[in-house]
């Protein structure tokens, strides 16, 4: 059986059910690296110049832990989602860059998805070139593509209910959609961070999992619909064109508006460019409203620095539930 | 209305004399100093790459000086330099300045461009802005042929000094000439300046490319001046990108000049097979074929937290290996020192003119 591998990086943390269902439909085997460890973040760093981001480092970490167990790799190149909007020059340079750095190399799948040129359709379109490299029965592959985005859509589904990411990935095998059994805890957070920063599991136990440790609940970006984000940045002078960057931004604008967001945590990696100017925004539109934490990681993050800030801040915002 | 644009190398230089000569009220921005870049380190967020800075700090020089409108070009992605009018207009607001920023949402477009320029000029019919427009483009490439010529004789002059004194008048002739008749004539006389000079004798100098992203690679006042040293040290200068053949490519007016994106992108194929922003295409094109055209060494430079470049530099590295092409990445922030920038520099030169006597 063909064997697929899937590094568990960057866009994994958004498309991995299509991805999955996709291959499987297919009958193809898929491979997902194991979670993120310490050791990948050093293998990634010594293979890429010191200045890249770390999501960017922990990929290849995850790509060179892959690469010998898998007949291809899926590294797409996500050049832009959305008509009006590109994703990090980063993802589209992806590709080309791992060439570069690691070398002997399994084929990769590298194929483009490029809205902004070809329109919507584009999407649909790569999943049928992926699937031709595999299956020559047109019929099958758009029927694997089918129920790869019925599974797709129920993942985000689940995420806007407020399920956790692993919780949601499982959920979305079955057909039915489970009521969300969570109870209220000390209050709500958002928590404004791409998804790859979120879920990652070397930062989850620096951050998200501190959080919820201390009874708060974590609202990401994902609980909004793409309707609520819309809303969220529709006052902006110029719309923001990476689609991450709008969604940041929509969403803290969001949270500002709800009352029951009780406050909000940045978080942004060392060096990102679109980070600095996503998080100004936020800063000038929301000023007051809201009380902000500002996280900026990098490889060298410790855990300690970071629960001191979250503890004081969590503190904070008790006080200030108090006083009311 | 006084307007101003940040300053670039020698923009100013193309676009003053042209809208002095229809009227309009120009206000310079300074060249940057250490003034400038503390201006804009103070006001702008913190990853902001160094451009940004710069030319923020620009712009509230300008606005000191009086200026009420900044000609701040804009853009769509994905490099940060299409949201830089946005979020420096925020900044600018927030600091109490009131003006009008001007900016085009698609300045690749010259519908959009024209738009913006009739914002600006509230009356203007379209047909003069278009001459306008076209005449700041072609003093542009002029600029552009000068600073090239310059870069070429300067490290091949034999009193010390003399290339630079032919380069201020032959930049003074172009200022002086306001009609493209006279600007043509004026191209044999500064050819002639520089042939006449005084060259010495059996030296072929070292060639250096610098690549890169184009704010750090052109302007002095942001890549520390190591153009401008390396010539005066004798190492003729080659630059990958030059601001008329970005306009070039975008506006086709320099009829014998090829489209230098897709130039580089042939080059670049092997490596870099989809444009990822920025000048990253130009970068590494431009490397590959500077390095199958006998150029000694590459100088990498780019702004600290570049996204396009960065992409770059991880793929430089592959280039490095296959082509045996030593290139030397300098990454420009504002905590960057000439010191320190020199020094690696002169290493770099070292090991260059080792390599040449090796063959």
């Amino acid at each position: 059986m063909t064997k697929v591998g899937i590094p568990r990086g960057l866009l994994f943390y958004r498309y991995f059910p299509l991805w999955e269902t996709f291959f499987e439909s297919l009958g193809i085997q898929v491979i997902v690296s194991n979670p993120t460890t310490e050791a990948m973040i050093r293998q990634g760093s010594k293979l890429l110049p010191g200045d890249l981001c770390l999501p960017i480092k922990i990929y290849f970490g995850h790509v060179e832990s892959l690469r010998k167990e898998v007949d291809f790799l899926f590294i797409p190149r996500y050049i832009s989602i959305e008509l009006d909007a590109y994703m990090c020059p980063k993802f589209i340079g992806l590709p080309d860059m791992v060439l570069c750095a690691i070398d002997p190399l399994p084929p990769l799948i590298d194929l483009p998805i490029h809205c902004k040129a070809q329109g919507t359709k584009a999407e649909e379109n790569f999943y049928l070139k992926v699937g031709r490299i595999f299956s020559k029965n047109r019929k099958k592959v758009e029927r694997a593509y089918a129920i790869a985005m019925e599974r797709q859509s129920r993942f985000r589904l689940l995420l806007q209910k407020g399920f956790p990411f692993e919780k949601a990935l499982d959920s979305s095998r079955s057909s039915e959609i489970p009521e969300n059994p969570k109870e209220d805890g000390e209050g709500k957070l958002g928590m404004i961070g791409r998804p790859y920063y979120v879920h990652d599991p070397f930062l989850k136990k620096h951050v998200v999992e501190q959080v919820e440790g201390r009874g708060y609940d974590l609202l990401t970006t994902e609980v909004l619909e793409d309707q609520a984000i819309e809303e969220g940045v529709e006052h902006l002078r110029k719309r923001i064109y990476w689609s991450f960057g709008k969604e940041m931004v929509g969403a803290a604008i969001r949270f500002s508006q709800n009352g029951s967001v009780k406050g909000m945590i940045n978080l942004a990696s060392f060096g990102c460019g679109q980070d600095s100017f996503n998080f100004e925004l936020i800063q000038h539109y929301i000023k007051d409203k809201l009380p902000m934490l500002s996280l900026v990681f990098d490889e060298h993050l410790s855990g300690a620095g970071f629960s001191t800030r979250i503890e004081a801040f969590l503190e904070m915002i008790a006080r200030r539930k108090n006083r009311r | 209305m006084k307007i101003t644009a940040p300053y670039l190398g020698m923009l100013h230089r193309a676009y003053g004399p042209v809208l002095k000569n229809v009227g309009a009220e120009i206000v310079y921005p300074p060249k940057p100093t250490k003034r400038t870049l503390d201006l804009g380190t103070k006001h702008a967020p913190e990853f902001a790459c160094f451009p940004f800075k710069v030319t923020l700090g620009s712009m509230i020089e300008a606005l000191e000086l009086g200026a009420d409108t900044i000609f701040m070009i804009g853009g769509w992605g994905p490099c940060r330099f299409g949201y830089y009018d946005v979020i420096q207009e925020l900044i600018l607001r927030d600091l109490g300045y009131q003006f009008i920023m001007g900016s085009a949402n698609n300045p690749d477009a010259l519908r959009d461009m024209l738009d913006l320029m009739q914002k600006i000029s509230g009356s203007r019919s379209k047909w003069s802005l278009y001459k306008i427009f076209f005449s700041i483009l072609i003093r542009l490439s002029f600029l552009d042929w000068v600073l090239k010529k310059y870069f070429r004789y300067k490290p091949r002059e034999a009193v010390s000094g003399e290339a630079d004194q032919i380069f201020e008048r032959a930049l003074h002739l172009i200022e002086n000439s306001v009609s493209l008749a006279r600007l043509l004539k004026s191209v044999p006389i500064i050819s002639f300046w520089f042939k006449k000079m005084k060259k010495r004798k059996n030296v072929t100098p070292l060639r250096v490319a610098m690549v890169g992203e184009l704010f750090t690679v052109l302007d002095p006042s942001a890549n520390m001046e190591i153009d401008l040293w390396l010539a005066r040290r004798g190492i003729e200068v080659l630059k990958s990108v030059c601001l008329s053949d970005y306009a070039n490519d975008r506006f086709r007016f320099k009829p014998f000049r090829r489209n230098q994106f897709k130039f580089s992108s042939r080059y670049a194929r092997p490596y870099l097979r989809f444009h990822s922003g920025g000048e990253s295409i130009e970068s590494v094109g431009k490397t590959v074929y500077f390095a199958k055209n006998g150029v000694d060494g590459v100088i990498h430079i780019f702004p600290f937290t570049c996204m396009p470049e960065l992409v770059a530099q991880t793929i430089l590295t592959k280039v490095q290996k296959d082509l045996d092409i030593p290139i030397l990445t300098l990454i420009i922030d504002e905590h960057t020192a000439v010191g320190g920038v020199q020094t690696r520099l002169e290493a770099f030169i070292d090991l260059l003119e080792r390599r040449r006597r090796r063959r």
